[in-house]
């Protein structure tokens, strides 16, 4: 499923970028680039899916498409994917069953907090209830573990009617998966008497590659996470205060200084000075705040002359290629002249 | 509560085993401790009692990020909730939750890069520090096999936090390491508990083997007769891995898994865990695993690959057999080596073309950026402390990165240069040691314990393949393991209702 999810995004993404954007994406890399690539592409629900994927893995996957004829390399960077891949798109059916949680967009560090949670929580209370107090509890974070001891002391009369329930409620969501993914989710729970495999354990038992046992469990705990919004019996583990994810906040920190010195008008000399950064930080600076910020004035760095040669280039070529528009305007043009314009054409093109 | 009442009552023991009550009693009289334990003879307990009887904080000083999660994660397990680890990996958040609570602690592990950081001296010299423990205390030698140079600013650390008792601690202590440490705290009075670390349970064999494809045929042979728990160490990552799914495919029985330092950290811990609560039979591992696993009945330790020198060896053998029943050292040696290994020497040192590079830089710049230099020569981090240290052990650099000409010496230069070349001469010695000590054609036992002690035990299960210990005398209790096919209904209740009377599995595995 690992595999169709690439193809799917390596079509949305329509071969301007290179397939590690999706890597970025699915690992919830903070950069200017993966953040306007979400917006440009509304992949905002694909963030942070598989935080801990390894490049490895997911190069493996993306080899495996280029050998079985589903995509070919342009050049070292630039890919197109052939017709049979949009054969294996139309006829992967039930896909939309399988992924419908990807329908909501949701805060990944909110999943992050419930699902961590949700399985110290299980560990905790599977021993307890067996009197067993002695156990290396499955994640190290110290809030987390804070948490769950309270919610431990909270339930303790109780902790079979608590299990009881959270088993019925798992029934309920993991019969809609394939039996396959149930095992896997199962095997991966430590609780009394079992330790969770992993993943080079679950590899080597269901002979599915380490991208897909990931894709597998996220989109259980993901499904587990957005039903819990409703009231269920995990309900209780979600965070606090729900924020609302807003994904401009998401503008790296620096980029947020610099944006303010922008709002007062400032030019990129100036803005080097204050900032005391190099000029090259400045322009990913001023590109990512083009691509999130909408009152961004694009005039105020770029003249309107140059504007009108690029969008007049864009309008008569389907090409988004930096590199070919570069050679084919006059000199004069800079890449950063290019990029902003190029990011706010993109912006305009997809709202 | 007296010491043994705190053991029995916090750790659910009887009993001291042999030497732990002699320390205990000294350190609560404030007597300043040198320690040499077998590993796995309790070190642990001779320092967390006394915290836990006197007041004030305990600081235990560990190089190694691994034991201390896994001693807080004990202790914790044992009900013991007042202790908290401090390293250079804690996230902002962990960080701050243990700052906020430091006063409450009773135990806190710290490591030493930390130490030297001004933010928690400060705080922790607004606390009572009752004892101050230096775990791995080898580490503080040059001549040590693992020698840490951050340890060389401990006897400072230790000044600035008013005296509290010492302990330092080791599993491997020669003569040139203990008078390295007597004379970095020459101010203190430190009593000797020196214990005998050899293992009388233990037999050695050495197998000469012309080639991994032999290693991989003995191992399969070894482990199908013999299934009971077992490390096999390795020197390359790439090779757990092979061998692991070697290991998988010829013996099905089994419970084969593969740890290194490339695993993420949560993958790591769950085969350690397995492996602990016997889930799992066979771990194909670099020298990264077993610090602090405290598994009482592994049988088997086999070798695949040497490590450096004899101390590591002494270590890792000694995982083995510590429920003092029978078990078994194999070490698979070939011709090569001896190449291998000096490869890994070589990693370790910095070279002397990268020291002629820096002396360039101090001569001709104002100021130097260690993080650049260190980037541009691709060196590690241990490369990076040390270079760090010892410019400023040296008055050359001071924090805001300014050099100090003056001392930029000639004669420093080449001080530090013949540092290094007897250094690296120091660890061939060594490897040659462990190298002579394996393939000679003296008693095993007796040549790796030699540069320990004097006198060695008898080994009542038999000595080593040069004193006529053959496999076949081996006759452990053999692990069982069933497999048994569960529904996912099945799974699902057994692992989410364990209570449910509906289920009698007691003592069966479904895996
Ligand atoms: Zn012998």
């Amino acid at each position: 499923m690992f595999r169709y999810l690439v193809i799917n995004l390596l079509h949305t993404i329509k071969s301007n970028r290179s397939p590690a954007a999706i890597y970025h994406i699915l690992t919830g890399k903070k950069s200017s680039q993966t953040i306007q690539d979400l917006h440009v592409f509304q992949l905002h629900s694909y963030y942070r899916l598989l935080p801990h994927l390894t490049r490895q893995s997911f190069d493996d996957v993306i080899n495996s498409i280029v050998d079985e004829g589903l995509m070919m390399w342009v050049n070292k960077k630039d890919y197109t994917l052939t017709d049979a891949a949009m054969t294996y798109l139309t006829i992967q059916t039930n896909t939309t069953d399988y992924f419908h949680s990807l329908t909501h967009t949701i805060d990944p560090s909110a999943k992050y907090i419930f699902t961590e949670r949700l399985y110290l929580t299980i560990q905790t209370f599977t021993h307890r209830v067996m009197n067993e107090r002695g156990f290396i509890p499955v994640t190290d974070d110290v809030t987390i573990q804070a948490f769950v001891k309270q919610y431990y002391h909270v339930h303790k009369q109780q902790l079979s009617d608590w299990l009881e329930a959270c088993h019925t409620h798992l029934y309920k969501v993991l019969i809609t998966y394939p039996e396959h993914d149930r095992h896997i989710f199962l095997d991966r729970l430590s609780t009394y008497r079992h330790s969770g495999q992993s993943f080079q354990q679950l590899t080597d038992r269901y002979g599915s590659h380490e991208a897909d046992l990931r894709l597998t469990l996220a989109l259980i705990e993901r499904d587990l996470f957005i039903r819990s919004q409703q009231q269920t019996c995990l309900s209780d583990l979600l965070p606090g205060k729900q924020t609302v994810l807003r994904y401009p906040s998401l503008m790296t920190r620096s980029a947020q200084k610099t944006h303010q010195l922008v709002m007062r008008g400032y030019s990129i000399d100036e803005l080097i000075q204050a900032r005391q950064l190099k000029r090259g930080t400045i322009e990913d600076h001023l590109v990512e705040i083009c691509t999130l910020e909408d009152h961004f004035k694009l005039t105020d760095y770029v003249n309107e002359d140059k504007i009108a040669q690029i969008e007049t280039y864009l309008s008569t070529r389907q090409t988004q290629k930096l590199g070919e528009i570069k050679r084919n305007l006059p000199a004069a043009i800079s890449y950063l002249d290019l990029r902003l314009v190029f990011a706010h054409y993109q912006k305009r093109l997809y709202k | 509560m007296n010491a043994l009442e705190t053991l029995q009552h916090y750790f659910h023991y009887n009993e001291f085993q042999s030497g732990q009550a002699a320390v205990i009693d000294d350190l609560n009289k404030s007597q300043d401790v040198l320690l040499t334990l077998p590993t796995g003879a309790g070190k642990s307990i001779c320092y967390q009692v006394p915290a836990l009887m006197n007041n004030g904080l305990t600081l235990v000083v560990t190089p190694l990020l691994s034991l201390m999660e896994d001693q807080v994660r004990h202790l914790k397990a044992f009900g013991i909730k007042q202790v908290a680890a401090l390293n250079s990996f804690n996230t902002k958040k962990e960080r701050q939750h243990v700052l906020k609570h430091l006063s409450q602690l009773k135990i806190l592990y710290v490591s030493p890069e930390l130490l030297q950081q001004d933010w928690i001296l400060k705080r922790l010299k607004k606390l009572y520090i009752r004892f101050f423990v230096v775990d791995e205390a080898h580490c503080i030698s040059q001549w040590g096999h693992e020698f840490r140079p951050d340890y060389m600013k401990l006897a400072s650390v230790l000044h600035s936090l008013r005296h509290p008792t010492l302990l330092l601690v080791t599993a491997t202590l020669t003569e040139d390491v203990k008078r390295d440490i007597f004379e970095h705290f020459s101010e203190r009075n430190i009593l000797e508990h020196l214990h005998m670390i050899d293992r009388d349970n233990i037999s050695f064999i050495v197998e000469k083997c012309v080639s991994n494809m032999e290693k991989d045929r003995y191992i399969v042979d070894c482990l199908s007769a013999y299934h009971v728990p077992t490390i096999i160490y390795f020197s390359s990552k790439k090779e757990t891995e092979r061998v692991s799914h070697h290991l998988r495919t010829a013996l099905p029985d089994h419970r084969v898994a593969y740890y290194h330092g490339d695993l993420e950290n949560n993958e790591r811990m769950l085969i350690q865990q397995q492996f602990l609560s016997g889930e799992l039979d066979v771990i194909c591992a670099t020298s990264a695993f077993g610090m602090g696993v405290n598994k009482r009945d592994v049988r088997l330790v086999i070798h695949y690959h040497l490590p450096t020198q004899i101390e590591s060896f002494v270590q890792e053998v000694g995982r083995a057999g510590r429920d003092q029943l029978h078990s078994v050292s194999i070490s698979l040696v070939t011709e090569h080596d001896r190449l291998i290994t000096e490869r890994l020497i070589e990693g370790e040192m910095i070279e002397e073309a990268v020291l002629v590079q820096l002396f360039r830089l101090l001569d001709q710049y104002p100021e130097i950026d260690m993080d650049e230099f260190v980037d541009r020569h691709q060196l590690n981090e241990v490369h990076r402390r040390y270079l760090q240290n010892y410019l400023e052990n040296h008055d050359i650099i001071n924090d805001n990165k300014t050099i100090n000409h003056h001392n930029v010496t000639e004669f420093f230069k080449v001080e530090w240069i013949e540092t290094i070349t007897k250094r690296q001469q120091f660890k061939r010695k060594k490897l040659l040691e462990l190298l002579l000590a394996l393939n000679g054609d003296r008693c095993i036992r007796r040549s790796i314990y030699q540069p320990f002690q004097t006198k060695i035990k008898d080994a009542p299960f038999g000595c080593c393949s040069v004193c006529g210990f053959t496999l076949a005398q081996f006759n452990p209790i053999q692990l069982q393991t069933s497999t048994e096919k569960l529904s996912w209904e099945e799974k699902l209740l057994k692992r989410l209702r364990p209570h449910s009377e509906a289920l009698d599995w007691k003592g069966e595995r479904d895996d």
